[in-house]
């Protein structure tokens, strides 16, 4: 049931909201159709029972649900622990979610865990490294795999490709699939004062498994902080419609998790998005 | 410590107490955001501690977490879980309190599935709740506030239960003195009909005193009537 409806999102456009908590009523409260899918992080269900699997629950019938997790640490070298990736397997099995996607940073160290998504190296030895972790999770899981491109506010002075390049060779490696993060592109275009639209077109797109839009903030000093407690910006908008023309329909998500505006608002941002894609796919 | 990968520097970094020089420029922002995503979920699951001892004292024990190798969970929402368990063993003086608040949490959170099940009739046989969470405090934790940081001694031991209620998901709490605490371990073990435990529990204690039948009557009937007791087939 849950994997026929998940197959139904490949088969067009679709758009989702980040399932959160503080959202969850106003989103079952929402207009039937409104969004096609929810995406939630394994990381904050995995073992609860209670309030929170009813939750889950509740998400499970009403929508697909596709699992993007936080903490598999995939640029770190610490042993993933057997047992929990047997949890997660059986949870992302139950879920009936078509891929899992993390993020191309560093959590965990030593077991120590940051719970913060920090920037790599980009060297080849690490972009080996990353390939061979994301090949392993994915065996382990069962699942075809994809990875985010995380925004940053410093670089290290190992780095030896820039971002697209980083990516593009982690994904060849391995594989796996891209999860295109647009508002993480365009914050580290940003910061780092590249042209966003040059690095987007040596993104290897053709992988992408799922786009994922944000909003972010502008501190005084001028730095861009990956927040998703903003409004997308146009500028975000339109790395979308550029995008669109090489990745094809895959599943959009917005994510949100601050400054949570009424629900209304976040579903204007959806047809936003719909329209944009209508566009690129359906255009004369 | 040695970390074999470059990026290893970087969590060593945002996490030690005496970090060093950052690894690369702006690398004290994450360090920021490590150190404040701990703060604010600490304070979420303390609240109670965080009025009594301030904002300062939570963050300094944040810092001896980070320094005892803390967190090593994967799970963000567990963090607490792991720094409690952490104060509890480095001998903190307050992890009572901690404690008391994160029982809370742990019924709500507990795997057990409990839809199915319901509280036993009059002569069935009855067992605790699979959720419910029994620990003792040396002293009346419930009763400590910014006011009353420091509990009248003359309150003793305290045995307090939490647990959740099938369907509704209702967390409920009771605070009973030792020997009615003793008297429920039983039922933790074995279902039993309220006279077989009433008698058990009875027989247990060399002395007990004028009134402990009455008071272990009551605590069955409250008990019953909230889910904490609830009927072994369902259970098994």
């Amino acid at each position: 049931m849950q994997g026929a409806r998940i197959a139904d999102l490949d088969k067009g456009l679709s758009v989702g909201l980040g399932f959160r908590r503080a959202l969850a009523e106003s989103l079952f409260s929402a207009p039937s159709g409104s969004i096609d899918f929810v995406e939630l992080a394994p990381e904050n269900y995995l073992g609860f029972g209670g309030p929170r699997r009813r939750l889950l629950q509740k998400a499970m019938a009403k929508w697909p649900v596709i699992a993007h997790g936080l903490a598999l640490s995939l640029g770190g070298d610490d042993k993933l622990d057997p047992v929990y990736l047997e949890e997660l397997a059986q949870f992302l099995s139950d879920l009936g979610t078509p891929h899992y996607s993390d993020h191309l940073c560093i959590g965990s160290a030593h077991g120590r865990h940051s719970h913060e998504l920090l920037p790599l190296p980009r060297t080849m030895s690490c972009a080996r490294h990353c390939a061979e972790r994301v090949d392993g999770v994915s065996r382990a899981l069962g699942l075809p795999m994809a990875v985010e491109h995380v925004s940053a506010y410093g670089s290290w002075p190992e780095d030896e490709l820039d971002e697209a390049d980083f990516v593009t060779e982690v994904v060849e490696r391995s594989g796996c699939g891209l999860l295109l993060d647009l508002n993480n592109l365009y914050v580290n275009a940003r910061n780092f004062e590249f042209d966003p639209y040059e690095m987007l077109n040596r993104m290897p797109l053709e992988a992408t498994l799922q786009i994922h839009m944000a909003g972010h903030e502008r501190r005084p000093d001028g730095l861009r902080v990956d927040t998703h407690s903003e409004a997308i910006l146009d500028e975000v908008y339109a790395l979308l419609a550029e995008a669109l023309k090489r990745t094809g329909p895959v599943p959009i998500l917005i994510e949100r998790d601050g400054h949570f505006p009424p629900i209304e608002e976040l579903l204007v941002e959806v047809e936003q998005i719909r329209r944009i894609a209508n566009g690129v796919f359906f255009a004369g | 410590m040695g970390f074999s990968l470059p990026g290893e520097s970087l969590v060593r970094f945002v996490l030690d107490f005496d970090p060093g020089p950052p690894p690369f420029p702006r690398a004290d922002l994450y360090r920021g955001f490590t150190r404040k995503i701990h703060l604010d979920i600490l304070e979420v699951a303390f609240p109670r501690f965080r009025s009594v001892m301030g904002s300062a004292a939570l963050e300094e024990m944040m810092d001896s977490f980070f320094r005892s190798n803390g967190p090593q969970t994967l799970q963000y929402p567990c963090v607490p879980d792991e720094f409690l368990a952490w104060a509890s063993s480095s001998g903190c003086p307050d992890h009572d309190l901690l404690n008391y608040e994160r029982a809370a949490v742990r019924a709500e959170r507990h795997p057990a599935e409990l839809d199915h099940l319901r509280a036993p009739g009059e002569g069935e046989r009855g067992r605790l709740n699979p959720t419910i969470d029994v620990f003792v405090a040396e002293r009346a934790v419930h009763r400590i506030t910014p006011e009353t940081p420091q509990p009248p001694t003359s309150d003793g031991p305290q045995v307090y239960l939490c647990w959740r209620r099938p369907t509704t998901d209702e967390v409920a709490r009771q605070r009973v003195g030792p020997l009615l605490g003793r008297a429920l371990g039983i039922l933790g073990l074995k279902a039993l009909t309220r006279e077989a435990w009433l008698s058990r529990a009875l027989d247990a204690e060399s002395a007990a005193p004028a009134g402990a039948y009455e008071a272990l009557l009551e605590l069955h009937r409250d008990l019953v009537s909230r889910e904490g007791i609830l009927r072994p087939d369902d259970l098994d």
